[in-house]
């Protein structure tokens, strides 16, 4: 059982930066659409 | 010649789903804990009954049907199918003995709904559901996501046998060369974002006044039902209970990673960060999401709606995504998604109809296919304009560089137009029963790709057999029609040879 | 005919904002409350969520739940709020009704100005149906020793010198 969580953590330490870019790469996604949701907002009441 | 369903089978088949029952049975433990720590005790009796209704079905089958021979692949589809069929009646006893419920039925929709991670809800009075239900109901999504025989399979199942059932649950990417390793590393990935994700979620409830214990019941429910894209919410008011922005965006982030496949997160854990970028699933994912998400935008024009930026951004992304990757959860009434613009509704269609990555939580034909579909065309019509001796080659970069063959292509065509004629039955039977043909075929996508959103369809007062044609499609969607197909076939056999 | 309509209507609308209005109306009508003050009662359920000069709690109604934006002053009147064994406080609301709430990024909600218990809530106590225990007990009875039999058998079977 100890071994097994050694081997874990070890695992954890290596795929930290991975976790951390994993964590963010979903806000660029949000970033971009609300970017996206910005150009059609602003082009619609500048529009009317 | 296709050999015929024997007595072996039949064996072999109880063996297994006795063993499915005593699983399900030791898992309604958890829920009991919950129940005496929040003492709970009527809701302790509930689950009390269930367990031993589980138990005792499940040891009566091991001993009238004991060693079991290696298993085949079709039993192993049989198994799968109905082991999901089983735990949803076994697992709504407890769920209909909460008095929640109109009637059974309700109960097994409810439990279907969990476990194909689809979040259609019938329960009544939600808000004052005892903690044990409700954490029961959560962690059902969970199993469901991660897949009954994979939670089985952390009790009792031999290797090879194992893999043999694990395919039946539309999970066929081996990340890693054997299945147990495979199973243990995505229980792994879902346990660590078990903790960061509860976690963040408990940490946004915590600042906006909650105490501690409540945040941390409600971080976990929500990352249990959001990582697996199932989109149950503690409460009847889903997301829109919390109004909080960032906790929204919170859930974004779950649902996204949930709705990535594992093949990806192992790359990237594993130190492969460009895999993110250079995955094609995870290009195509990224492409239909800002695809769909433009022209839900553009449903809007000329009818802008929203006096803000943020409040425009927030309720159309916010659907789109939660549609997209299959979670289903709301930060808006089902009556007002209603009355959206039927090419906003139509963007949010296609995107549900999409769904996610393959080999992830999510459901609906998944960009996987449909990037093969681009890929395959892309080569036929290269294939058209080279001489005839030519050879082309289409490749694709999925953890490696993969060449497109025909039988990928085909077997993909063949699920793709499954879902697509399960979108359709759902949709005609609800124009059937009288509802609008556009929010009949919102809900029967929802329901088939495993998503959850909900246009109003979906209420106790629908019609019996439309809840049931609701759960086949959940099942068959969940499942990826192969299993059911199976079953199907084993059933009409068994009944005429009688 | 239009401007007939268009009076009646509005004077509907003016009479029925006089009245409590269900939860479930200004969900479902939501053009017809817009902007306007309404009264509305029911349970006030869940938690607290604390916000900027204010604070949320959501309040069920006819089977539907929406929020309520709170002053901060309010705080103290509320006492129970619903969940698994708690009746929450029973109120009266009357505030403005926002389809899309420009305060707080287009959600649908009320911002009371007034707040007056109606009933205060209770802790209930557990009931347990006493047939659901009998029945509990004794299945659980009945298959320990339907499972105890098939026990004993499997092992009898096993052992070679019984054949």
């Amino acid at each position: 059982m100890k071994k097994r969580v050694i081997r874990y953590l070890g695992m954890l330490k290596k795929g930290i930066i991975g976790i951390s870019i994993e964590l963010v790469y979903p806000l660029i996604v949000t970033v971009v659409a609300f970017l996206i949701s910005l150009v059609i907002f602003l082009s619609e009441s500048s529009f009317r | 010649m296709i050999p015929d369903f024997s007595k072996d089978d039949i064996t072999v088949v109880s063996h297994y789903l006795g063993k499915i029952f005593v699983a399900l049975g030791i898992v309604q433990i958890l829920p009991i804990l919950v129940g005496f720590i929040c003492m709970e005790m009527a809701a302790v009796i509930d689950f009390f009954i269930s367990i031993i209704t589980c138990l005792s079905f499940g040891s009566i089958l091991l001993y009238f049907s004991p060693l079991p021979q290696e298993l085949n692949w079709r039993q192993g589809m049989i198994i799968v199918a109905l082991s999901w069929f089983i735990a949803m009646c076994v697992s709504a006893l407890p769920l209909y003995l909460s008095g929640h419920f109109e009637c059974f039925l309700d109960a097994c929709f409810e439990s279907m709904s969990a476990y194909a991670t689809t979040g259609l809800i019938l329960i009544q009075d939600l808000d004052h559901l005892s903690h044990a239900h409700n954490f029961w109901r959560h962690l059902m999504c969970f199993i469901g996501g991660q897949g009954i025989i994979l939670v089985a399979l952390v009790f009792f199942f031999r290797g090879g046998d194992a893999l043999r059932i694990y395919i039946g649950e539309a999970r066929d990417d081996k990340i890693l060369p054997n299945s147990i390793t495979t199973a243990k590393f995505i229980w792994m990935v879902s346990f660590t974002y078990l903790i960061i994700g509860s976690f963040l979620l408990a940490f946004v409830l915590m600042f906006h006044g909650l105490p501690f214990t409540r945040a941390i019941f409600h971080g976990l429910c929500i990352f249990m039902a959001g990582w697996d894209t199932a989109g149950f919410a503690p409460q009847s008011l889903n997301i829109l209970y919390y109004h909080s922005f960032v906790f929204e965006l919170v859930t974004i982030i779950i649902v996204l990673l949930g709705a990535t496949s594992f093949g990806v997160h192992y790359a990237v854990w594993t130190g492969k960060y460009r895999e993110l970028k250079e995955d094609f699933e995870v290009k195509i994912l990224m492409f239909t999401i800002f695809m769909t998400y433009i022209v839900v935008l553009i449903g809007f024009s000329g009818n802008l709606v929203f006096g803000d930026p943020v409040s425009f951004f927030r309720h159309t992304f916010y659907q789109l995504i939660s549609g997209h990757t299959g979670v289903g959860y709301t930060n808006i009434y089902s009556s007002q998604l209603a009355t959206w613009p039927e090419l906003a509704i139509i963007g949010v269609i296609i995107a549900m109809a999409i769904g996610g990555c393959m080999n992830s939580t999510a459901g609906g034909i998944k960009v996987f296919r449909l990037g093969l579909f681009y890929k395959s065309m892309k080569r036929e019509i290269r294939k058209l304009s080279y001489p005839e001796s030519s050879y082309i080659r289409e490749y694709f970069h999925h953890q490696r560089e993969i060449s497109i063959d025909d039988n990928m292509v085909k077997t993909a065509m063949v699920i793709t137009i499954c879902y697509i004629l399960l979108y359709l039955s759902g949709a005609l039977m609800g124009t059937f029963f009288g509802y609008g043909f556009l929010p009949s075929l919102f809900e029967s996508v929802s329901a088939a790709a495993n998503v959850g959103l909900s246009v109003g369809i979906t209420d106790t007062s629908m019609p019996a057999l439309m809840k049931m044609w609701y759960i086949f499609e959940m099942w068959a969607g969940r499942l990826e029609f192969f299993a059911i197909f199976i079953l199907i076939r084993f059933l009409v056999k068994t009944v005429k040879k009688r | 005919m239009r401007i007939i309509r268009i009076v009646i209507s509005g004077m509907a609308v003016f009479c029925i904002a006089g009245w409590a209005q269900t939860v479930r109306a200004l969900i479902t009508n939501p053009d017809m409350f817009d902007e306007k003050t309404v009264i509305v009662e029911g349970e006030l359920i869940g938690d607290i969520f604390k916000g900027r000069s204010g604070f949320w709690v959501n309040m069920l109604d006819s089977g539907m739940a929406i929020g309520v934006w709170f002053h901060d002053s309010e705080k103290e009147k509320i006492k129970f709020l619903g969940k698994y064994g708690v009746v929450g406080d029973f109120v009266r609301i009357t505030g403005v009704f926002h389809k899309r709430c420009i305060q707080h990024s287009g959600d649908m909600d009320i911002h009371a100005s007034t707040l007056e218990i109606l009933k205060r809530g209770t802790e209930k106590k557990e009931e347990i149906p006493v047939e659901k225990v009998i029945f509990a007990f004794s299945l659980g009875v009945v298959s320990l020793a339907a499972i105890g039999i098939l026990h004993l058998l499997s092992r009898k079977e096993s052992l070679p010198h019984n054949r």
